[in-house]
C-alpha cells in the first residue's frame, strides 16, 4: 500500500507531472497523424528516456502510448483514415457520425470508450496481472492460428450485407500477406523477380491505401466539388447525456473486457482487439443492422479494446519480459536500455518501479480524459476547412505517412496500389476493414500454423484436440453459418414483402 | 444480380486458379507446411467463393429481383472513372517524380493542382495554402519526427 502511494505522489511531482502530460499530448498528436504510430514516438522518445529516472521513463513512455491509442481515433472519426492500426474498425461508426454532423459526439464517445478501456485494463494490471499471464501461456501456436481465423471470419461476416464479399475481401487479405518472402523457408512468393516486393506488403500502406487514398479518388469523381459541400457539425450535443452513456456501457465493458485479453496475448495488438471487439458488440445488439450507419456503441466498443490493450500488454512485459504488442517491445528495449530488466523478479527486485507505474496508469487516463476532450473540442474545427483543400491536403499526409514507415518511395506506391483497389472495392461494395485484417493476421495465422503442425509432427488434429482452439474454430464455423443462413432470411423477408 | 459481380467472381477463381499453379511448384516441407502450401489452401478457400459469387450472379437467370434495387454496388461507368483515373496518374506521376525532385520542390505544384481539380477557384489563395502546407509538413516531420523527406536528385 505504501508502494502505491508512492507511486501516486510520484507523478504529482511537478517535472514528472509536466513529462507525461507533454508525452499524452504528443501522442494523441502522433496517433492523429495517419502513419505515424505510438511505437514510433516512443523511439523518438528513446535518448531522451535514458536521461530520466526509470520510475519517469516508464509513464512518460506508458502516457505516449494510452495517448497514441486514442489519438488513432480523431482523424479516424474526422476524416475517415485511422491514424494507427488499432482505430481500423472506429472508421466504420465514427466517420459515418461525422456525415451525420455528429463528429463532436464522436469524438467525446471515443475518449470516453479510451478512458473506460484503459481504466478497466489498468485495474486487470494491478490486480490480476499474474493469474492473467498464465494465461497468455496458455496460447501456443494452434491457439494463435485458431485466433486469427476466428478474427477474419467475424470481420468478414460481420461487415458487410454481402458475407461472400466479406470473405472474398478477407481471404484476399490473407492471399496479399503471402507476398514476398516466406518466413519458413525463405523462398520468394509471388515477386515474379521484382526485387521491391521481397518484403512484401506492410500493414501501414495497405491500411492507408484501403482507407484514405481511395477515398480521395471516389471524391475525385465530383466535378467542381459539387457533393464535397462542408457538413455543418452539431457541437452543442458535444458530450453524451446520462441516457446515452447508460447506452455504451455494455459495449465499452465487452470492448474493455476483449482488448485486455487481447492484450496479455504476445503478438497481438489494438489492430485485432478493435474489430473483434465491434463485432461482438455488434451481433450482441438489437440494432445490428444499424452498425456501420453512425452508432456510438460502433464507436464506444472498438475505442475501449483498444485502449484496454494498454494494460493487457503491459502485463507480460512486466510479468513475463515478454511483450504484448510492437509498442510494448520498444518500452521493453527502453526498460533494458536503463537498466531495468522486466520478468518476474521485477516485481521483488525494483518494486517502486512496478508500482508507480501502476500508480501511474490510474493518473495517465484521468490525464487523458482532460487533454483529450480539449483535443475533441478542438479537432472538429478541421472539418470547416473546405473538403476541397481538405482531401488534397489528406493525400499528401498519406502519401508521407507512408513514406515515414522505411523512409522508401516502394510504401507510398503500394499505398497507392492498394489505393486503386480499395477505390474499385468501394464501388463494389467490398468492405476494406476484412481485407486489411486479413493484411495482419496472414502471417500470424501462417507460421503459427507451421509452428503448430511443427511441434505436433503435422497432426492437423492439434488444432481441435486443444481446447482454446477448438472453441475458436467452432466459433468461426458457426459465424460464418450464422450470417449465411441471416442473408437468406432476410433476402427471404424481403422477396415476401415485395410480392 | 450483377452482371460486374458475375465477371467479379470468375475473375477471382481465375486468380485462384493461377496462384494455386505457381504456389504448387513451391518446394514441399517434410514437417509442417511448406511455402507453397498455405497460399494453395487460402486459393481454393477463394476459389469456392468466387464460384459462390458466381453463381449468385448467373446474368441469364431470369427473376423478379430486376425490380428490387440492386444493393451490391454502383454501376461502373467509363464516365464516372474518367476523373479518378486522371488523377490517379497524377498521384502516380507525383509519387514517382518526388524521387527526383524531392518533396519541397514537387509538393506545392501537386496541392495547387489537385485544389484546383477538386473544384476550388481562388487560385491565390490555392498557391498560399499549398506552400505552406508543405512547409508545415516538411518541418513538422523533418525536425519534429526526424523523417528524411526525399529530395532534389541535384542536391
Amino acid at each position: 500500500m505504501g508502494l502505491f502511494l508512492q507511486g501516486f505522489l510520484s507523478i504529482f511531482d511537478p517535472m514528472t507531472f509536466l513529462f507525461v502530460t507533454l508525452a499524452i499530448i504528443g501522442g494523441i498528436i502522433i496517433g492523429a497523424i495517419p502513419g505515424l504510430t505510438s511505437s514510433m514516438g516512443i523511439i523518438l522518445l528513446l535518448p531522451m528516456v535514458y536521461k530520466l529516472p526509470p520510475e519517469v521513463s516508464l509513464l512518460v513512455m506508458a502516457g505516449l502510448y494510452c495517448g497514441g491509442m486514442y489519438g488513432g481515433s480523431i482523424s479516424a472519426i474526422l476524416i475517415n483514415t485511422p491514424g494507427a492500426p488499432a482505430a481500423s474498425a472506429t472508421v466504420l461508426d465514427g466517420h459515418a457520425m461525422t456525415k451525420k454532423g455528429q463528429a463532436g459526439k464522436a469524438l467525446s464517445t471515443a475518449l470516453i470508450g479510451s478512458f473506460f478501456g484503459g481504466l478497466f485494463s489498468t485495474l486487470c494490471l494491478a490486480l490480476i496481472a499474474p493469474q492473467l499471464a498464465k494465461v497468455a501461456l496458455k496460447f501456443q501456436a494452434a491457439e494463435y492460428f485458431s485466433l486469427s481465423i476466428f478474427g477474419l471470419t467475424i470481420m468478414a461476416g460481420s461487415s458487410t450485407k454481402n458475407i461472400v464479399k466479406g470473405l472474398i475481401s478477407g481471404f484476399f487479405g490473407l492471399l496479399i500477406s503471402t507476398v514476398g518472402i516466406d518466413t519458413i523457408v525463405g523462398i520468394e512468393r509471388f515477386t515474379f523477380g521484382n526485387p521491391y516486393i521481397m518484403g512484401g506488403f506492410s500493414m501501414l500502406p495497405v491500411l492507408i491505401g484501403v482507407f484514405a487514398l481511395s477515398q480521395f479518388f471516389e471524391d475525385a469523381e465530383r466535378k467542381k466539388g459539387v457533393g464535397l459541400e462542408i457538413i455543418k457539425q452539431d457541437l452543442s450535443s458535444f458530450m453524451l447525456n446520462s441516457k446515452e452513456l447508460k447506452g455504451i456501457l455494455p459495449a465499452m465493458l465487452i470492448g474493455a473486457v476483449v482488448g485486455t485479453i487481447i492484450g496479455i496475448i504476445p503478438g497481438t495488438g489494438g489492430a485485432i482487439a478493435c474489430f473483434l471487439a465491434y463485432d461482438i458488440v455488434r451481433n450482441l445488439s438489437k440494432k445490428k443492422d444499424q452498425f456501420g450507419t453512425g452508432l456510438i456503441e460502433g464507436v464506444a466498443a472498438p475505442e475501449a479494446a483498444n485502449n484496454g490493450t494498454t494494460g493487457g500488454a503491459l502485463i507480460p512485459m512486466l510479468t513475463l519480459g515478454i511483450p504484448g504488442d510492437v509498442t510494448t517491445a520498444i518500452m521493453l528495449g527502453g526498460l533494458l536500455l536503463i537498466g531495468v530488466r522486466p520478468g518476474p523478479l521485477l516485481f521483488v527486485e525494483r518494486p517502486e518501479v512496478v508500482y508507480s507505474l501502476l500508480s501511474g496508469m490510474f493518473i495517465i487516463q484521468f490525464m487523458m480524459l482532460g487533454l483529450g476532450l480539449a483535443a475533441a473540442k478542438i479537432s472538429p474545427k478541421i472539418l470547416d476547412i473546405p473538403p476541397m483543400l481538405m482531401m488534397p491536403i489528406v493525400a499528401v499526409f498519406c502519401v508521407v505517412g507512408a513514406y515515414t514507415l522505411g523512409n522508401s518511395l516502394y510504401d507510398v506506391l503500394v499505398a497507392f496500389a492498394f489505393g486503386i483497389i480499395g477505390y474499385f472495392m468501394r464501388k463494389r461494395w467490398y468492405p476494406g476493414a476484412p481485407m486489411v485484417l486479413g493484411v495482419i493476421l496472414g502471417p500470424m495465422a501462417e507460421e503459427n500454423l507451421n509452428r503448430a503442425l511443427v511441434v505436433s509432427r503435422n497432426d492437423w488434429g492439434v488444432l481441435i484436440t486443444r481446447p482454446i482452439s477448438a472453441a475458436f474454430l467452432i466459433v468461426s464455423l458457426l459465424s460464418v453459418i450464422w450470417a449465411f443462413y441471416s442473408a437468406r432470411k432476410k433476402a427471404h423477408v424481403k422477396k415476401t414483402c415485395h410480392k | 444480380m450483377s452482371k460486374v459481380d458475375f465477371g467479379t467472381g470468375i475473375g477471382i477463381m481465375a486468380l485462384s486458379v493461377a496462384v494455386f499453379l505457381i504456389a504448387r511448384k513451391m518446394p514441399d516441407a517434410k514437417i509442417g507446411i511448406g511455402p507453397g502450401e498455405y497460399p494453395m489452401v487460402v486459393a481454393g478457400v477463394l476459389f469456392i467463393l468466387g464460384l459462390v459469387l458466381s453463381l449468385q450472379n448467373i446474368p441469364w437467370k431470369t427473376n423478379a429481383r430486376k425490380t428490387v434495387k440492386d444493393i451490391d454496388g454502383k454501376p461502373i461507368s467509363l464516365q464516372m472513372i474518367k476523373r479518378p483515373f486522371f488523377m490517379a496518374i497524377v498521384v502516380f506521376a507525383y509519387i514517382r517524380g518526388m524521387f527526383y525532385l524531392g518533396f519541397l520542390l514537387l509538393t506545392p505544384f501537386f496541392l495547387f493542382f489537385a485544389i484546383w481539380f477538386f473544384g476550388y477557384r481562388r487560385y491565390v489563395r490555392a498557391a498560399a495554402i499549398s506552400i505552406i502546407t508543405t512547409s508545415v509538413i516538411y518541418v513538422v516531420f523533418y525536425y519534429g519526427f526526424q523523417v528524411l523527406l526525399p529530395r532534389f536528385i541535384l542536391f
